[in-house]
This record gives structure tokens, sequence and C-alpha cells, in this order.
């Protein structure tokens, strides 16, 4: 069991007169085991909230709690619930060290995770080759560079080495954003099985509604740096109740159907 | 886009498909040993060998076969000019000039090499310990480092050298230590660009420690730059050393170097001008040939590619592809445009044979994967590509002039004439506006830029339009937007600001690569309208390029398909909404979708990686 919860977050940028703040007040709750949804524009925070999580931002209020434990500014004990969360970018060119092989890529994360597994060399191989396997790439190309892969397999390099380290929470940010429609159902078919086989918590970064909603159980929707409105992904998108995501959910284009009636207003 | 996948031939590669897996393995490092052979062997590789090779001949036998010689004073032959038997002549101890002169490179080597080796070591110390160290004392580290390097390097030698004592070891710590700072910065700025990326938060995130990041992520992709600045720095240690001996504050008799001993010899210049010119050529062949292995090395490591320019034959298939919509007043009309892009091996057509038309006051849709060559496509018709990619057509028609003269396309040394018709009704709105704008310039000038070359204008009447074209395209406070810098507008103003430069003039064909990629839905609704409302205004035809074909559909009248280089397939946006779409290709595009009324928690479609599509095109029916 792992929750995710946000308590009254606030996120500042900078400091004294420039500082920023680009998330205030966020309160939400990733469910143990399962999928939620957050959208908004660029700037509105989403990334900024994800990475407060794993400690690449310091919130400057407000709790961030794994499981129970407040992770903001952790040490010690509170520092290793920290490490049951594992994140996966959004590039896929620059989420993976060009110059490691994606085996030693994926070993490093089975190497930090407990002294048993770095001492046994042998079974650490053998989890590679498991892992690549679960995100259904073939073992036998542990040694190849990133740069052999395409976008679509080095994001699914990504998920197995987030996964070497035995989350029990994933955060996606924008994951398949930068790849093509057609590759882009392929990753998240992975992250949706993973997610279930190892009922993992996922809170899922993205700004395509059609995949938020097709994907996740719940929705959280971001408006600079504040919760505008969050429930139900179908609920959320279908009837939007704020007119911001009323306004989003308008503006995603449809097959065939014009963008903007008849003399639509600039 | 389009320049990712020129300068990435391997990942276009990867995408041919159908390279076995095992085969695909050894490839880059086969490549990479090619990458190295092929420069080994190219004429600037065989000099810094065979340089290399004679350098390290006389540092290392120099002292062995001419050091006995050297220590010769011939007392009736003291500073006596060349001769058959002292080539060089002899110095003002008797002793044979060009023994001396061989005997001495290994010491000038020596100090040299150690000196930049020392201060390549000290400089990525300093230079990457900051990203380990805690905050306070990274800060520390890097101010010291800025007032070390605001010291002259030569200035700062000399201070080590004196304090060190004179002598041959205080001169290779003194210029290895005046050295470190430029190394230490490099280093640094090479270090923060790999620790700005994912994979380096990746391992924050999993828990790995600051020094293995620093050896695993950090260190091995910042290697090659430090190794290439290494060589050249052993060149300018070369000259350091030499410079410190020759004042005196280097290398002490009995010990000697080049600069020592240049510093004897330079007395009886006027007298006896051999001796120093033995001893510049060694000096210069040596710094060359440091400089040269560095060039070499950074080719070999692909950090910069030397111009390729291979000629090329007309390779033209004389089967021409189908045309699959015929336009009664074209635009444009493009007839079997091919783009072909040198290989390491031969050349990959990443365009093959496209032609379409596109009518007046039409919106198209171009819509395709990456790599699909939708975006070379518009580039080359508006002859923006440029060696070492080759473009040919049959024709390309704008408005009433032919693109294409004897099969090609003129390029960069377009005509004047031309200029000005591209310039005039032509006009191209680019995917990324954080990039298409010059961040120097404001952007009115910018946007004005268009009436002072092709329009005709005087500068303030030009500015004055700018403004004006500002306002049509709906930016708030237009005067105030004009006098601002790209850095303060947002992604969509600049987009528009890119549309108002087009419409200076009046276009008759906007291309728009991927106008709204880089934008919020909601931005990219009203970047859409607008181009929408010019094409309504101004009749102006409108090729619109996008990965989307769900945006692609909702906003253009017509739909080209591109797949790996062709069009397969067009059709108008209600056969596609309405399913009509007959390309296998297309129709997997259509599928993979995600839709907005789709069953939640269900897989979503997808396009296996090796699915092989037809690359015919689908006839369209008559009407």
């Amino acid at each position: 069991m792992s929750d995710l919860v946000f308590e009254n977050v606030g996120i500042r940028y900078g400091s004294g007169r420039s500082a920023h703040e680009v998330v205030r007040g966020v309160s939400f709750t990733v469910p143990s085991g399962r999928t939620v949804g957050l959208v908004g524009e660029s700037g509105s925070g989403k990334s900024t909230l994800a990475r407060a999580v794993v400690g690449l931002h310091e919130p400057c209020t407000g709790r961030i709690l794994v499981d129970g434990t407040d992770v903001v500014g952790a040490r010690g004990s509170a520092a290793s619930v920290r490490r049951t969360v594992q994140m996966i970018f959004q590039d896929a060119n620059s989420c993976l060290n060009p110059r490691m092989s994606i085996g030693a890529s994926i070993e490093e994360a089975l190497a930090v995770r407990g002294r048993s597994a770095r001492r046994d060399r042998a079974q650490r191989r053998s989890e590679v080759r498991a892992l690549l396997e679960m995100v259904e790439l073939d073992p036998a190309r542990a040694g190849d560079l990133p740069m052999q892969l395409s976008g679509g397999q080095r994001q699914r390099v990504a998920i197995a080495r987030a996964l070497a380290a035995e989350p029990r929470i994933l955060l996606a940010d924008e994951i398949t954003s930068a790849l093509d429609v057609s590759v882009q159902g392929t990753v998240l078919n992975l992250l949706m099985r993973v997610q279930q086989r190892l009922d993992l918590t996922v809170l899922f970064i993205s700004h395509n509604l059609a995949v938020v909603r097709q994907l996740c159980e719940d929705v959280a929707v971001l408006k600079d740096g504040e919760l505008v409105e969050a429930g139900p992904a179908t609920e959320v998108i279908d009837r939007p109740k704020h007119p911001y995501t009323h306004e989003l959910v308008d503006a995603v284009p449809r097959i065939g159907t014009p963008l903007f009636g008849e003399g639509a207003a600039v | 886009m389009a320049l990712t996948t020129l300068s990435s031939p391997d990942s276009a590669l990867t995408e041919e498909g159908g390279v076995a897996v095992a085969s695909e393995q050894t490839r880059v490092a086969a490549s990479a040993r090619r990458r190295f052979v092929a420069v080994l062997r190219s004429p600037i590789g065989i000099c810094a060998v065979a340089a290399l090779i004679v350098v390290a001949f006389f540092a290392v036998f120099g002292p062995v076969l001419w050091g006995d010689v050297a220590r010769q004073a011939d007392l009736t032959q003291l500073s006596a000019k060349p001769s058959a038997h002292h080539l060089l002549g002899t110095d003002a101890g008797g002793r044979d000039v060009l023994a001396r002169v061989l005997t001495a490179t290994r010491l000038s080597i020596v100090t040299a090499v150690l000196a930049a080796a020392l201060g390549v070591s000290v400089g990525v110390v300093i230079g990457l310990l900051p990203t380990i160290a805690p905050r306070r004392l990274g800060r520390l580290i890097n101010s010291a480092l800025g007032v070390a390097l605001a010291f002259p390097a030569l200035l700062l030698a000399i201070v080590v050298s004196i304090t060190l004592g004179v002598g041959s070891v205080s001169v290779t710590l003194a210029i290895g230590l005046a050295m470190a700072p430029s190394f230490a910065r490099l280093a640094q700025t090479l270090g923060a660009s790999v620790t700005g990326r994912d994979f380096v938060a990746a391992a924050r995130i999993l828990g790995v420690s600051r020094p293995r990041i620093l050896v695993r992520h950090v260190l091995p992709n910042v290697r090659d730059p430090l190794i290439v600045n290494a060589s050249i720095g052993a060149g300018t240690a070369l000259v350091a050393a030499t410079g410190l001996s020759f004042l005196g504050l280097g290398v002490q008799a009995p010990e000697y170097d080049w600069g020592r001993m240049l510093n004897e010899s330079v007395g009886s210049i006027y007298v006896n001008p051999a001796p120093a010119l033995g001893l510049g050529a060694a000096i210069v062949f040596a710094g060359v040939t440091f400089a040269l292995v560095g060039e070499v090395l950074a080719r070999a490591f692909g950090l910069h590619r030397p111009s390729r320019r291979r000629r090329r034959q007309a390779t033209h298939s004389a089967a021409a592809s189908p045309v699959l919509h015929v336009a009664d007043t074209p635009v444009l009309s493009v007839r079997d445009l091919r783009v072909e892009a040198p290989q390491e091996r031969g050349w990959a057509t990443p365009v093959r044979g496209v032609s379409f038309d596109i009518g007046r006051g039409e919106i198209v849709g171009i819509v395709g994967e990456s790599g699909s060559g939708k975006s070379l496509t518009c580039m080359a018709v508006a002859s923006l590509l440029e060696e070492p990619l080759h473009v040919a057509a049959s024709s390309i028609r704008f408005e009433e002039t032919e693109l294409v003269v004897e099969g090609k396309l003129p390029g960069g040394q377009r005509s004047k004439a031309l200029a000005h018709q591209l310039g005039t009704r032509l006009a191209f709105v680019f995917q990324d506006p954080s990039t298409s704008l010059n961040p120097a310039l404001r952007v009115g000038t910018q946007v004005a830029e268009v009436g002072l070359l092709h329009g005709g204008l005087k500068r303030r009447e030009a500015f004055h339009r700018a403004v004006d074209r500002l306002a049509a395209v709906r930016l708030s406070d237009p005067a105030r937007r004009a006098r601002q810098y790209p850095h303060e507008l947002s992604g969509g103003m600049r987009q528009r600001a890119m549309i108002a430069m087009g419409l200076m003039v009046e276009p008759a064909l906007m291309i728009a690569d991927e106008p709204t990629t880089a934008l919020d839905v909601t931005v990219q609704r009203e970047v859409l309208a607008l181009l929408r409302k010019v094409n309504r205004e101004h009749g102006t035809a409108v090729m619109f390029v996008s990965h989307d074909i769900s945006l692609v559909s909702s906003f253009c009248t017509r739909v080209l398909v591109m797949y790996r280089g062709a069009i397969v397939e067009s059709l108008s946006t209600e056969d596609l909404a309405a399913g009509r779409a007959e390309h296998p290709y297309t129709r997997a595009l259509v599928a993979a979708v995600p839709h907005m009324d789709a069953v939640p928690g269900t897989e979503f479609a997808t396009i296996t990686e090796d699915t092989e599509f037809p690359l015919d095109a689908v006839r369209e029916e008559p009407v």
C-alpha cells in the first residue's frame, strides 16, 4: 500500500524579490494502486510538482506524504522512503546516459537498491534480462547503447530502469509527448500493464486529454500553479465544471471535427 | 524536425528497419572504428601521424643518438657558421647546434606534455568539484576560479616559476598550474551541460551517490572535448615553456631546452642566423604537430565533422510517381521532388519522388511521422536546403515561376529575381518560435525587415507597417510589442509575430512547418484560427505540416499522407473523417490516434514497430 499525498504544497523559484511562486496550495491524493492524471498547460507547475516528490525541487510550504511519511527535506529513513518513488522523463534522448549500455543503466539502478543485489553479478544480469523482457525488449540488446534504439524503445528502457529500483510509486512526466503517435500506444500500453501487474501507484503527467481519459482513473487539473478541478477522469473530462477545464477539452482536435465553427472569433 | 533528421543519419537508418539485431550491436563500434580509420587516412590524418612519429622519434632517441655529439666542444670552431660538418653551425661553446636541437627535443616535449597533463588533471578536478561538493563550497570554488581566470596565464606561470625556483620541474609545474583555470572552466561548462540532463536526474532519484554520478555519468560525457583540448594545450604549453626558458626563468644550465638555446643564439642572430632559425623550425614543427593531433582527435571523436562535398551524378528513376490530386489553378506544383542525404556509405533518400499540387486559397495538410520527409519537402520547396543535401525535381512551379533549372534547385545561389519572388509571395512559419526569431533584435525590426528588403519601404515606413501587421495578427498593444525582444513574448505571441512577418507582403502561399507543436492546445487553437483568418482574408494558400492527423483533419481542407519519403495518399478531410481512407498506413495512423470517446482502461491502438506498409500510392478515383 503506497499512496502519495500533496498537502497544501507551494513551490517557489528564485529568492528575495525575484521569487516566483510556481505552485500554490496544491492538495490532492494519488490513492494506492491507482493511476491519476495531472493535466495543465506548460508553466502550470505540473512537472515542478512531480520533481518536488523526488527531491529535485524543495517546496516552501506544505507536505508531500509518501505512504504517510513526509519526504520534504527528508534525511535518513525518510529519504529511503523516497526511493520507493521513481520518475520517468519526457525526453527519450536525454533520459539515458549515451555512454552507458542500456544493460549497465538498468544494472546501476539494481545496484543501488540493496546490498543483496549488489553482491551477485550473475543474479543482477538475470534481473536485467527479466526487466528487459518485462518492457518487451529483446534481452540480447542489453549491450546496446541508447543511440542504437528508437525513441519508443529508449522510453521502455527508462521504464525498466525505474522498475529496477522496485518502486511503489511511478511519476511519468509527459513520457510520450516526444514520440510519434504510432509509438505512443506501445509505451502507454506497457505502462498500463506494468501498473496492473505490480499494483503501482502512478502519477501520469500529460497535456493530452484523450490519453489521460483512457489511461487514468482520476484526473487533477492545474492552472497557473493552482488546482482548479479534480475527480474521476471521465467525469472531469466529459463534463468539466471549471471553465478552464472546459476550454482545455474544447481545444482538443478531433478527427474530422472542425476546430472552430465558421467565422470563429480569433 | 528536419534538422534532427539530418544530424543523426544513424537514427534515420534505424528507422529504415530490417537491420538484424545482432549485426546492429556491433555496428556502432564498427562505425566509430571506421570513422577513426577514415580520419587517419585523410590527408590531415596522415600528416598528423607522420609528424607525431617524427616528434616522438626525436624525443625518445634524440639524447641517445646525438647526446654525446652535443656535449663535444670543438674549441677551434666557436660560433661557427653552418658547414658540412656542422649543418646549423656551432654555439659559443663550440658544440654542434643541430645535435643540441635534436637532443633538446626530449626535455622540451616532455615538459610540454607533462604541463598540459597537469593542467588538465587539476582543471578537471577543480571544474567538476562544484557538481559534487556541498553548495557553499561549490560556490567558493567557482568564485576562486573566476578570479584565477581573470589573471593572465603567462603572468601566473612566471609568478609560480619564480616562487618555486627556476629549473625544468618548476617550469612544468608553473605552466601546468597556469593552464589549470582555463581547463577548469571548460570542464565546468561541459559538466554543467551534462548534469542538467535527465539521466543525471534519474540517477539522483535512484540514489546513486554524487561521486559515482560524477565518475559514471559526467566524466565519460565530457571526456572527448577535454582530450582534444589537452592536445592543443600541449602546443600552448610548449610555447610557454620555451618562452620562460628564453626569459631565463626556465631550464638552467647545464640542462638545456629549445628556449634556453634560443636565448643563447638570438644574440648573434644577425651574424649567424642558422641556429635561431633551426630552433624556430623545431618549435613550430612540434607546435603544429600538437595542433594537428588535436584536430584529428576532434574529427575522430566526431566533434567537428569535415565538410563533405561529394559530387553526385544524377541517377533519376525514370518512373515518375503519380500526382494524386491536380489542382485547377495551382499556386504550387511539385513534380518528382527528391532529396538525398549523404550517409557514411552511399546515399539515403529521405524524400523519394514526391509530386503534388496546392491550389489557390487551399489549406493542405501534410501529415506523417518523424523521418517521413514532410519537413524536408517543405524546406526544399522554399529552396532552403543546401549542401550536403542533394535536391532534385523535374519541376517545381511556384505561381508562374519555374524554380527547377536543369533538374536542380538553385539553393543558396538563387538569382535576385527569384529571391524577390520567394521573399514577397512565399512565407514560412517554423516549428520553434523561440529559435526562429533572432533574440538580439526587436520584434518589430525583424518583422519590418521583409518590407525593407522586398517591399521597397523606408526604415520608418517598414516599422510602421510592421506595427500594423502585428495588430493584424491580433497581438495586444502592437506598438509596445514591436519594441520588445523575442524573449519578452510568449510562445504563441512569437508565432503570431512570425505570421505577421509573412503578412508584410501579400503571400500566395504560407508554409507552416509544425507551427503549433511547441504550443499548448489552447494557444494552438488561437494560432490556427489566425492562419485561417489569413487564408480567408488574403486568399493565401496554406501548406500545413504536422505529425498529428487529428489536428490536420480538423483544420485543413485536404490531407497528404507521407510515409518514408513518399506521398501515399491524398484525400479530402471529409473522406478522412468518414473513414474512407484507403491506404493501410493512413488507416493505421487514424486508428492510432487516442480518441476522446475511447473506453477508459482499454489498451491503446498501436502500429507495431516492424510493420511494413506499401510505398505505392493509392490512386484517387476519377470524379
